[in-house]
């Protein structure tokens, strides 16, 4: 099932609760949910998930205020972004993340919770800059 | 997809839902992250949610119709839990701020990062 390389369970009694909500014979997706927050994010040190979410954000603001102020190829010059033609959507969400990244202290980037901000920072550029307004219905 | 297109999309996006917008989807695809990596991790025999998440309490394996509405409904679980982050983050009068440059503005830094902390561990708390 693609787990081998997969990070050890915390080992607390609030993941014995997402055990619980998984074994569920009606198992809800509501309640794992909360259950798996509940039991994650206290074991997250402090400013793990904050950290490249406040620098996330900034890399977002500034790019959509340079859009709007001057268009979007004047912001990708203004910001130095390598865009690849075939691949354009990407390679801005791409570009944006390397921005943020480099600000961003190395001790919170370079974690695992550094990478689920870069996958969820991509996977947001990329549905707003290729479905607009529609990236909310997803 | 081209850059006119890609330039009117994103005008069009913040247009209607604003710089909140981008904060919920960047939280709803965040905590689905999250919720995929803990939810993929190895356990002791039995607790093996990275099992789990693809075999029911009796063993059967979910069919593929199956996991991909399980993480239809997580994700929507996940964009609720959005909504509440940001209508926090709003509460704070933080939105603003979140488009000034942290690295050139330490306090306001660790004013968001303490802030958004908080609001993450009231999240877990709460369960919401």
């Amino acid at each position: 099932m693609g787990t081998s390389h997969a990070a050890p369970s915390p080992n607390t009694k609030k993941w014995s609760a997402v055990i619980g909500s998984l074994k569920s014979p009606e198992r809800i997706a509501s309640t794992v949910l909360s259950a798996t927050v509940s039991a994650a994010l206290p074991l997250v040190p402090i400013g793990y998930v904050a950290a490249p979410a406040v620098y996330a954000a900034y890399g977002c603001f500034k790019f959509v205020t340079d859009v709007q102020e001057r268009g979007l190829q004047e912001a990708i010059k203004k910001e130095a972004i390598q865009i690849s033609a075939k691949y354009l959507v990407p390679s801005i969400s791409n570009g944006l993340w390397s921005l943020a990244q480099s600000k961003l202290d190395p001790e919170f980037a370079n974690t695992p919770f550094g990478k689920l901000a870069e996958v969820a920072f991509k996977k947001t550029m990329n549905a707003i800059l290729s479905k607009g307004v529609q990236a909310m219905e997803e | 997809m081209t850059e006119p297109s890609a330039e009117q999309n994103i005008k069009e996006f913040i247009a209607k839902y604003g710089k909140e917008g981008f904060l919920k989807l960047f939280f709803t695809n965040y905590l689905y992250e999250l919720a995929e990596y803990y939810l993929h991790s190895k356990g002791k025999k039995g607790e093996d949610a990275g099992l789990l998440f693809y075999v029911d309490f009796k063993g059967r394996v979910y069919s593929p119709q199956e996991l991909a509405q399980f993480r239809n409904e997580l994700r929507k679980a996940c964009s609720e839990r959005a909504v509440w982050i940001v209508q926090k983050i709003r509460d704070l009068g933080l939105v603003e701020q979140l488009g000034e440059d942290p690295s050139a503005n330490p306090e306001v830094s660790r004013l968001l990062t303490e802030s958004l902390d908080e609001i993450l561990k009231e999240l877990a708390q709460e369960g919401q």
